[in-house]
């Protein structure tokens, strides 16, 4: 698999962050997502608004937890149920939100695998491309829990996202476009083992991460 | 049966479903042709007594029961290396934390105990402990895509198959009844308190329901149910919670199942809708189904009326309904459907039709604008 644009977004870079009036109402897991992914497509230069044949695999082993949390929260204490935090909270939220601002109208699936979550985006993405479902795929990881390692006193886990932008030789043919690096061993990139044993995951933990970063700064 | 040209065909071998019209898929059935919708106060609920308690976990519970029906039509004893196992989920996690975090954030819980309960919050955890059940090491995956999860599921069982990562392939949708949906639903005034009148035009909104749906797909079989001959998928762009207002993104999903599938749209027998009953959902499909079919469509119906809207789990739900459909030759009407909303240009069945179905178009429509689309087809129905 042929790799033709990496970009990361780290949470620690959200204080320094002017994000668009349109991003009001997003999560922090929408913004890092959708920032990402503009740093991705930025280097691997494809044009992906109303293109039907990109795809955008999405994975998250907590999702939206945060916001869902909250939500709950929010109904238990007061019995009030705000329709922001639901629509927010749903484990595919940000594959909506980033689909929107992107305007990506091919293929979008949202995942969730355990440690093997970049294993199974980049899978899912391999597949669609063979399937010729898409000809390009955008795959972002993504995770995000500060209010919850807060309440649980473990405020190192580190958060944010990391996107590849992702095809195959024959389309970077077609298409003419140039891949900057290759992908031959799709578990070398997931999180280890044990880390999914402790409450919350941290994004740099997992090979995707430090891949993502390393291409994305042309390394 | 096996394969046409160098790709094999997917077939289905063996159905399974726990839902609130029954324990079983042989009870969901006789409830159908029976007309018994199994929603109460607005909502389809599984009854305690439907399930074998075996675990602490609803869906797991759900999930390990349906599994095992599937698995016990196919004729499988066991689920070796090579099998792989793909669940849809959304909900399947969520009662083994949310309780616990209320507590603890009122003051009646330690954090301690939250911990504790919140290291099974990982939606993945739902797949490693159907893995577990099941005695399954082979590859897994899971999808969380809202209400258009299984049908990519499905969808992604397919292409394992058709790729070589595998030779039999387990699909599951599952999810359970919780606040964090109720009442989110509930604050976007979606919520129907009667069963819900897909295509009506005083259709009131939605019902929420549970339950786990399990699919077994082979590569190769002797005496398959049906075949998974196509599939589509497609995202709107549009809106977080509401469908495009023409369906465009729907019938880029459908149409691309259709072209998998190698078929014309005049070939399509029935087309199962996501029909949810909500305002936007059934008027955004209907446009794109009309559209699809040049203004002829085959039969359209939506069964969300007996057993509700299982989120992620509904397009796996449905597929077993299709494969009973199938099986008995009898094209399902949509009940409580009365007065057919004149802007969904789609043909409806006043009673259900006795004839041989081939091809069904199986659809759903998901929060984020993510669609997705099956072809399910009669053995026998292709070359």
């Amino acid at each position: 698999m042929k790799v033709l644009g990496a970009g990361i977004f780290l949470a620690e870079e959200l204080a320094g962050f002017q994000a668009p009036p349109a991003w009001r109402k997003a999560t922090r897991n929408m913004v890092t997502a959708t920032a990402s992914i503009e740093r991705a497509l930025a280097q691997a230069g494809v044009n992906v608004a109303g293109d039907h044949e990109i795809g955008f695999v999405l994975g998250s082993t907590a999702g939206e937890l945060e916001t869902s949390a909250d939500f709950i929260g929010t109904w238990s204490k007061s019995r009030l149920a705000r329709p922001l935090l639901f629509q927010n909270s749903l484990h595919n939220a940000t594959t909506g939100f980033a689909s929107i601002h992107f305007q990506l109208t091919g293929p979008s699936f949202s995942m969730s695998a355990l440690e093997a979550t970049p294993e199974e985006c980049l899978g899912m993405a391999k597949m669609l491309i063979a399937e010729k479902s898409c000809k390009a795929c955008i795959v972002t990881l993504v995770e995000g829990h500060k209010t919850l390692a807060k309440l649980m006193g473990e405020l190192s886990v580190s958060e944010g996202a990391c996107t590849l932008v992702v095809s195959s030789e024959d389309a970077c043919r077609e298409n003419g476009w140039a891949p900057r690096a290759e992908i031959a061993d799709l578990k070398a990139l997931n999180y280890p083992r044990a880390d999914v044993h402790a409450p919350l995951v941290a994004i740099q933990d997992s090979g995707f991460f430090a891949r993502a970063r390393d291409w994305g700064a042309g390394k | 049966m096996e394969t046409s040209g160098s790709t094999p065909r997917v077939w289905i071998t063996g159905v399974g479903a726990v839902s609130c019209l029954g324990p079983n898929v042989e009870t969901l059935w006789q409830n159908v042709l029976a007309d018994r919708s199994g929603i109460r106060d607005g909502l389809g609920r599984v009854r305690e007594e439907f399930l074998t308690p075996s675990s602490k976990n609803r869906a797991l519970a759900f999930s390990v029961q349906a599994a095992r029906e599937a698995m016990k039509q196919a004729g499988w004893t066991s689920l070796g290396p090579d099998d792989g196992l793909i669940v849809a989920t959304t909900t399947g996690q969520i009662l083994e934390w949310d309780y616990e975090f209320v507590d603890f954030i009122s003051g009646r819980s330690t954090r301690e105990k939250f911990r504790e309960q919140f290291v099974n919050q990982p939606l993945g955890e739902l797949t490693a402990s159907i893995a577990r059940e099941l005695g399954h090491v082979g590859p897994t995956s899971l999808l969380t895509s809202a209400c258009a999860a299984s049908t990519q599921a499905l969808a992604l069982g397919a292409m394992w198959i058709r790729q070589g990562k595998v030779k039999r392939c387990l699909i599951a949708g599952a999810e359970v009844l919780c606040d964090l949906t109720v009442e989110g639903f509930r604050s976007l005034q979606l919520l129907s308190l009667e069963p819900a009148t897909p295509f009506d035009q005083n259709r009131k909104g939605i019902n929420l329901s549970e339950g786990a749906a399990f699919v077994a797909l082979e590569a190769t079989a002797t005496a398959p149910l049906a075949e998974i001959s196509g599939f589509g998928f497609s995202t709107d762009g549009y809106h977080m919670t509401g469908p495009h207002p023409e369906g465009d993104g729907s019938y880029r999903a459908m149409n691309a199942a259709l072209k998998v599938a190698g078929l014309r749209p005049q070939q399509v027998t029935w087309a199962h809708a996501h029909g949810t009953g909500s305002q936007q959902n059934d008027l955004s499909e209907g446009l794109a189904m009309s559209r699809l079919f040049g203004g002829e469509t085959p039969w359209v119906s939506s069964t969300k009326w007996l057993h509700g809207h299982a989120l992620a789990a509904s397009g796996a739900l449905e597929t077993v309904l299709v494969v009973q459909a199938m099986k008995a030759g009898r094209v399902l009407r949509t009940r409580g459907l009365k007065t057919p909303d004149p802007r969904i240009p789609v043909k409806h069945l006043t009673e259900d039709l006795n004839m041989t179905i081939d091809h069904v178009l199986k659809n759903t429509l998901g929060f984020g604008g993510a669609n997705a689309a099956i072809v399910i087809s009669r053995p026998g129905a292709r070359a």
